[in-house]
């Protein structure tokens, strides 16, 4: 019989981001199942239903570990973002020869078009670039640290975190108010994308803690 | 000249002092809340003795510091909001002396409004304070100023007539809370001041000064009582920017056009 | 006696299902089981989240086989329904009984 493999990204993210103890046995069985004449479209919704119930199963399991877990995401995630964006940010602004306040990544109500106007758009570009791959890079170190600290805990804890970091950046951009997010499509996109890419960087920073730590292992 | 209240090595060993005790403890309660209480233990304790050891050594900076006397004509920057006398008159008013204090305030700021955060007192050499007396016809000391732009203001004081030397002390009230003027050592830089006697001060008039002002007050009330009422009103005594020991002064009695120079030095 | 541990209705299917596949009962064929006598599909994620929560209660125990080629190399992890699983699947069934004697749909029919 000619084995068929499963398909890459639900398997990694069934790998990395299943939380349950039978992580490892389901994923035989899923696999087993595909080999039997399962669709592709079904392991797919197989592995994001045991990825979801398995999050919520290990949190009813552990609740105070996941509630302390996210009091030390906040406070390692939240500082951390205030000293790369006001001291780090700012230093490298500065360094170039620009310290207008409006170019930071924290005041988001100018639009892009606002931006390239004052600033020339290959700049404006370029700081965006920056403040992004700053942003991922926070998302990407806060992951790593609540892995190590929580083990053997971390997957649940960064995916309960990370979520949480979703949740606020949807909350964040509802207190903008409608006509900062209204019809600017490329600054909404620009938005969206530095939300949704950080938090996926922070489940990203917990699976390299938990891969370096198999590699040790 | 202008003095600056704070240097940047300073400034930044501030912040460093800020960042590193708060980072410090925000390490000790992540890793209190992972339960690893051995380690917070210790990071905490590091954090305490780091933290201490940059205020033994700020205090001891303190102490050893002297006080910086800003003299007439100079100006002092506390922060980016500056100030400095220009001139001093003194005029009699019953037993006391009525000092008017010229003052030219200024914004070394880059960017962002500066204004005086508290008000100035006259302090002399017995440490008794003198509030400034309020003048509508006076620009307020708490101007908001733009970047760069100076104002030129008077400031009135009731002075006994027994003060010796004079000078502007700014009372500033801090703006930052207690937990970041702690964490900086700023609340210790403060207590230091206040218990030290660091403060910094603008002279307004020396020992000589003031016993010349004293001095002129006698003698233009034995003055009026020597000639009568004929010399009647007020006589504002100019002490210009030189050196008081020999400033002289010319009062001008508004009468019959008469004028009256004082002799010499008064007792 | 009956005992004061109580099983929701998924948890009694899975249980149901282990008891009827014996020696070879894992998560494959536990869902097709429930499937085949329930008429819907369940997911598999919810299956072992089941049988976490009964082995957490000690009602049933696993144990690890083979890894094969065919389950990527992974092992299959096998459960069995221990005594105190059996009692209460006894317990519940009692309890169900006694709850349907007798019952009428409001036309009057027995259900």
């Amino acid at each position: 019989m000619r084995s068929i493999d499963a398909p890459e990204v639900p398997a990694w993210l069934l790998n990395n981001l299943g939380c349950g103890p039978n992580n490892d046995a389901l994923q035989g069985d899923l696999a087993e199942s595909l080999q039997r004449g399962k669709s592709a479209s079904w392991y797919w919704k197989q592995a994001i239903t045991s990825i979801v119930v398995s999050v919520f199963v290990e949190s009813r399991r552990h609740p105070l570990t996941v509630f302390r877990a996210l009091a030390a995401g906040w406070l390692i995630y939240w500082p951390l973002g205030w000293v790369v964006f006001n001291v780090v940010y700012v230093l490298a602004l500065v360094s170039l020869g620009l310290d207008e306040p409006d170019l930071l990544i924290g005041s988001w109500a100018p639009p892009f078009s606002w931006h390239t106007a004052h600033f020339g758009t290959t700049y404006t570009c370029a700081m965006n670039a920056i403040a992004s791959g700053l942003l991922f890079g926070i998302g990407i170190v806060s992951g790593w640290i609540m892995a190590v600290l929580f083990r053997p805990h971390s997957r649940v804890v960064a995916v309960v975190f990370s979520c949480t970091v979703l949740l606020s950046w949807v909350v964040y951009s509802a207190g903008l108010g409608s006509e900062a997010i209204g019809a600017r499509l490329p600054w909404s996109l620009y938005f969206w994308m530095n939300s949704v890419v950080q938090s996926v960087c922070i489940l990203i920073g917990g699976s390299l803690a938990e891969a370096k730590r198999s590699t040790t292992i | 000249m202008i003095i600056h209240s704070d240097s940047f090595p300073g400034v930044m060993l501030n912040f460093l002092v800020c960042l590193g005790t708060a980072g410090g403890l925000l390490a000790s309660t992540v890793l209190l809340l992972a339960l690893k209480t051995r380690q917070a233990a210790k990071v905490f304790v590091v954090t305490l003795a780091v933290h201490s050891t940059c205020l033994i050594l700020i205090a001891a900076g303190l102490v050893l510091a002297s006080r910086t006397i800003v003299k007439v004509g100079d100006s002092y920057c506390y922060d980016s909001w500056c100030a400095g006398v220009t001139n001093v008159t003194a005029a009699p008013h019953a037993q006391d002396v009525v000092y008017k204090v010229d003052v030219r305030i200024f914004s070394d700021a880059g960017r962002g409004k500066q204004r005086a955060r508290g008000p100035m007192v006259l302090i002399d050499d017995r440490g008794r304070r003198f509030p400034m007396v309020a003048d509508a016809l006076s620009i307020p000391l708490d101007s908001e100023l733009d970047p760069g732009q100076a104002i030129d203001t008077t400031l009135t004081f009731d002075v006994p007539a027994d003060a010796h030397q004079l000078f502007l002390m700014y009372e500033e009230v801090r703006s930052l809370p207690f937990v970041l003027r702690a964490l900086t050592g700023l609340w210790l830089a403060e207590i230091g001041e206040k218990y030290f006697s660091k403060e910094p001060l603008l002279r307004v008039l020396s020992a000589g000064g003031v016993a010349f002002a004293r001095g002129l007050a006698v003698l233009l009330q034995s003055g009026d009582d020597a000639y009568g009422s004929g010399i009647s009103g007020s006589c504002n005594a100019r002490i210009g920017t030189r050196a008081i020991a020999d400033a002289k002064t010319t009062c001008r009695a508004r009468s019959s056009g008469k004028s009256f120079r004082p002799v010499g030095k008064a007792a | 006696m009956a005992t004061p541990n109580a099983i929701s209705n998924f948890e009694l299917m899975v249980m149901l299902a282990l008891m009827r596949l014996g020696d070879e009962a894992y998560g494959v064929p536990v869902s097709e089981q429930i499937a085949e006598q329930s008429g819907y599909d369940v997911a598999l994620g919810s299956v072992y989240a089941a049988l976490e929560r009964l082995e957490d209660r000690g009602l049933v125990v696993s144990s690890i086989g083979d890894p094969t080629p065919e389950r990527g190399g992974r092992a299959k992890k096998y459960f069995k329904v221990t005594g105190k699983g059996v009692e209460v699947v006894r317990d519940t069934r009692q309890t169900l009984t006694r709850m349907w004697k007798g019952l009428k749909t409001p036309a009057g029919e027995r259900v």
